[in-house]
């Protein structure tokens, strides 16, 4: 049990190299546990993400940019679909539930969808889920200027129940377009940790029949969200089958989760690019330790003669400076997990306010367990250069002086 | 007689701590020729025994005590310290012997900056018999030390740090303490001080002390001295 006292009185004697070296294994080893959770959280995050819908019915185009604008609330539309390609989907009979969505206004940035009040009645934000309104609110009438907030957008914008707005044309916030119309908040949804919660809802025929629209397209809508019937495993491609390989007027996004997954295979080398600098970091982090080490190996020269002088084998002062450089990346790896509570909380913090997914960053991760052991091994390993030179170490030369 | 320079092949003899014989040493000087630092036919010294030992700078008094320690690996001899060969041992065993068998007290000290008196000589003791903090904390109270045995060496006086240096060398309970000029650093008052301090601890805990010095008042001190320069005999200079 010598070699923790004598590494213990080490780091103590050395404190300021202690302190600067495990700050760069503690800003190395957070940002690797970072990199890696929430790569692993926003995919998870994002793919499960589905609104309660299994597809999306949409103007042709691509089916990333549908679930985009109609799940995520992020891209444009890329057109409109007619009221009987509505209809036609409505009664498909692999279709449980089909909700349309128009959309084309905001309110200062936060956009607004138009739907029906199947939304309240059918719809789950996840399975099990449904959509609940805060203590005070209702739905909105389908005949009246109203609308339902989600949470979100109401924090951000200060909405409460009975406060009234003017909506602005087009999806972007210009604040010389603002409609004529004033819509009165009926409700808050509670918090879903999905898009919606950026969403303010209100009546279908609202949107589309905001001054300044396009009258002759007032009956179409921008997509149609689609609940599949689950006794029928074949209805997701029966429909795929209809719409994107007879058809060539819509599309059909289906299965939602697949089309985001495709999406982060697409920049899965982007993720690889931040992984190998993270490593990048943690080993520079490790060659710093050595480098610290092993410079002052000159003035512990002294120290390591008269420790051998006084009975110190050789290993017991290689395994010293081993376990010491061990111990300054575990004391990193220990500060390190402040480093990364704070980058994922920025970061998810970021990742909400874009998107609306909430990613839960303090969940446990193996990477959590086996950043900390990878980095003490490359760390020890490290340390295994100044204890070579600690084990050379000549006790006569470096004692004192020849009489 | 407690101690003999006679160059006879001799039998282990038990009642001597220390037992040299035919002991040689040479370095390889940088213009390449061999430099014999020390040729010592015989030396012996009995439990128990003080012995002062005068040198020159340069004589090769400190390589000669670094081989008694174990330090250094002689080229030819015997050096039997306790009974036990050291010449045939395993490093980690010289390592272990100078642990539990040897103390030793430098002119620079040698104590360690980072730890305070008592963890200075409880890491010798954790190298040796174990850790006794009870008998650490005596051994600095002998020394005159117990209000000083939380202070780290930079914070304590020339004589003081050889104080602590002397408690530490004792503190495996050592049945040879090596002194190599401890007084060197020292003024004449400390000097004397602490060579009556350390001849009076090695005394009280039974074991024999062999000290190298250059002065002559130091020396005056021992009743038995011996003269390096007659002792050892290093031939001349050889081609590597």
């Amino acid at each position: 049990m010598i070699i923790p006292h004598i590494v213990y009185k080490s780091l103590r004697q050395h404190l300021v190299s202690t302190l600067v070296s495990a700050a760069a294994i503690a800003l190395a080893g957070g940002l690797l546990i970072a990199v890696w959770v929430m790569r692993t959280e926003s995919n998870r995050a994002f793919t499960s993400v589905t609104g309660g819908f299994d597809a999306v019915l949409g103007a042709r185009s691509s089916k990333l940019q549908l679930v985009l604008n109609a799940i995520f609330h992020l891209e444009e539309s890329p057109g409109n679909i007619s009221p009987a390609d509505v209809e036609q989907i409505a009664r498909n009979p692999n279709v449980e539930l089909a909700l349309p969505i128009a959309v084309g206004d905001n309110y200062k940035g936060y956009r607004l969808v138009g739907t029906t009040s199947l939304l309240f009645d059918k719809v789950e934000s996840a399975p099990g889920k449904p959509y609940r309104l805060a203590g005070g609110g209702r739905a909105f009438a389908m005949t009246e200027k109203e609308a339902v907030v989600g949470s979100f957008a109401a924090a951000q914008l200060g909405l409460r129940v009975g406060d009234t707005f003017h909506p602005f044309h087009g999806l972007m916030y210009d604040e010389k377009k603002q409609h004529a119309e004033t819509y009165v908040v009926t409700g808050i949804f509670e918090p879903t940790g999905t898009p919606t919660d950026r969403v303010i809802w209100i009546p279908l025929e609202g949107l589309q029949r905001m001054s300044g629209h396009d009258v002759r397209a007032a009956a179409e809508v921008s997509a149609v969200l689609v609940k599949l019937k689950q006794e029928n495993p074949m209805s997701g491609f029966q429909l795929d089958m209809l719409y994107n390989k007879r058809g060539n007027k819509l599309t059909f996004a289906w299965p939602i989760g697949a089309i985001l997954a495709k999406l982060f295979d697409k920049i899965a080398w982007f993720d690889k690019i931040l992984a190998f600098i993270s490593y990048l970091v943690v080993v520079v982090a490790s060659a710093s330790i050595l480098a610290s080490i092993y410079n002052s190996m000159n003035e512990r020269r002294r120290e390591i003669a008269i420790l051998r002088a006084l009975g110190a084998g050789r290993l017991t002062v290689f395994g010293s400076i081993v376990a010491e450089s061990a111990a300054i990346a575990g004391l990193g790896m220990l500060m390190s997990f402040g480093v990364y509570a704070v980058i994922v909380l920025v970061a998810s913090a970021i990742i909400r306010v874009q998107t609306g997914v909430v990613i839960n960053p303090l969940e446990f991760h193996w990477v959590m367990v086996a950043a900390p052991a990878g980095i003490i091994g490359l760390a020890a390993l490290c340390g295994i250069f100044p204890a070579l030179k600690a084990y050379r170490t000549d006790v006569a030369s470096n004692m004192a002086p020849l009489s | 007689m407690t101690f003999t320079t006679t160059p006879t092949l001799m039998a282990r003899n038990e009642t001597n701590v220390l037992q040299i014989t035919g002991l040689t040493k040479s370095y390889v000087s940088p213009d390449g020729t061999v430099r014999q630092v020390v040729a010592v036919d015989a030396f012996t010294l009995a439990a128990g025994a003080q012995v002062g030992m005068k040198g020159q700078s340069g004589s090769g008094k400190t390589t000669f005590l670094n081989l008694i320690a174990g330090i250094v690996k002689p080229d030819a001899g015997s050096i039997i310290i306790n009974g036990a060969e050291l010449t045939t041992l395993s490093e980690a065993k010289r390592d272990r012997l100078r642990a539990t068998t040897l103390g030793c007290v430098y002119q620079s000290f040698n104590l360690l900056q980072g730890y305070t008196c008592l963890e200075n000589v409880l890491l010798a003791m954790a190298f040796g018999a174990g850790r006794d903090r009870a008998f650490a904390t005596t051994l600095l109270q002998r020394v005159g030390l117990s209000h000083r045995l939380d202070y780290y060496p930079r914070q304590l006086s020339v004589g003081q740090q050889q104080r602590v240096a002397v408690a530490r060398a004792l503190s495996n309970r050592p049945k040879l303490v090596l002194a190599d000029e401890p007084t060197g650093n020292l003024d004449a008052a400390n000097a004397t001080e602490t060579l009556a301090l350390l001849r009076d601890t090695c005394a009280e805990q039974g074991a024999a002390l062999l000290l190298v010095s250059h002065d002559r008042e130091i020396l005056a001190r021992f009743t038995h001295t011996e003269e390096f320069s007659r002792l050892n005999t290093p031939l001349a200079s050889v081609a590597a």
